[in-house]
């Protein structure tokens, strides 16, 4: 039993460079054709971000994180739709005049946004409720 | 200062009903009437825009923000759980020959990952704002 105890930036630094490894092994590893590494690699990158967690006893995220969070997930949000909303009437039309046909992904991306924004829309509202 | 709360929440229902009109009309009318479609989608939405521009200022203001900012987390937070754990999944099924990748559940899957890379990049450039190195 080793209790390594590790300051909150280092718990930091070593739980978003395993999320970040963890994603891009399973998508490379996917693209590439070895399904069953890229699993296993995520799979051992998520329990490296859970074992980084157990390895501080101070918080690792503070508010300034949250505030950081939430900003910069507002922001996604806002490109996100404002992209969308230029696109995908932009697409619409050009369907309509024969410019333009619908594909399976590109009606895949387009219901994902929808769904995407119907949850933060649902969720705008039960949080301006709860306050 | 009171006026201004609900002046400003009837102007975005306002604007949320004409985008939601205007994203209707899009589609309806877009494969028999393409230009009627459009010139009417563009009006809806400009008449929406000009009408949260003279009202609705305070739309992005700090109470409404930060019932937006937190549900933006929020969502954010659960897309990034359910595709945690439905991708995974998919890719280990794909591997053992239980499931093939669909164009459809391609483009979600890419979705998804742009969506996480612009997120990244957004948290990265406010964390270095924030925390000068």
């Amino acid at each position: 039993m080793t209790h390594l105890l590790l300051s909150p930036t280092g718990v930091r630094r070593l739980f978003g460079l395993a999320v970040v490894l963890g994603g891009l092994a399973l998508a490379g590893f996917t693209v590439v054709g070895r399904p069953l590494v890229g699993v296993s690699a995520y799979g051992l990158a998520m329990i490296a971000t859970a074992v980084s967690l157990l390895q501080t006893d101070s918080p690792a995220f503070d508010e300034r994180d949250e505030t950081i969070s939430k900003e910069a997930a507002s922001r996604t949000l806002t490109v996100f739709g404002l992209a969308s909303a230029v696109v995908f009437p932009t697409l619409t039309v050009a369907w309509g005049l024969d410019l333009f046909e619908w594909q399976p992904w590109s009606s895949a991306i387009a219901l994902f946004v929808a769904v995407l924004f119907l949850t933060y829309g649902a969720f705008v509202v039960v949080i301006g409720h709860r306050r | 200062m009171s006026e201004r709360v609900p002046r400003s929440s009837t102007a975005q229902l306002a604007s949320g009903l004409l985008f939601g009109i205007a994203a209707l009309f899009l589609a309806l009318l877009s494969q028999s009437r393409p230009s009627v479609a459009v010139s009417g989608y563009a009006l809806l939405v400009v008449t929406a825009g000009v009408g949260l521009f003279f009202t609705g200022q305070e739309s992005v203001g700090s109470a409404r923000g930060g019932h937006a900012w937190a549900a933006g987390d929020t969502t954010l937070a659960l897309v990034g759980i359910a595709s945690g754990i439905v991708f995974p999944g998919l890719v280990l099924a794909a591997g053992l020959g239980y499931f093939t990748w669909t164009p459809l559940a391609a483009g979600v899957a890419f979705s998804v990952a742009g969506l996480y890379a612009v997120y990244g990049a957004v948290a990265i450039g406010q964390w270095l704002r924030t925390h000068p190195v």
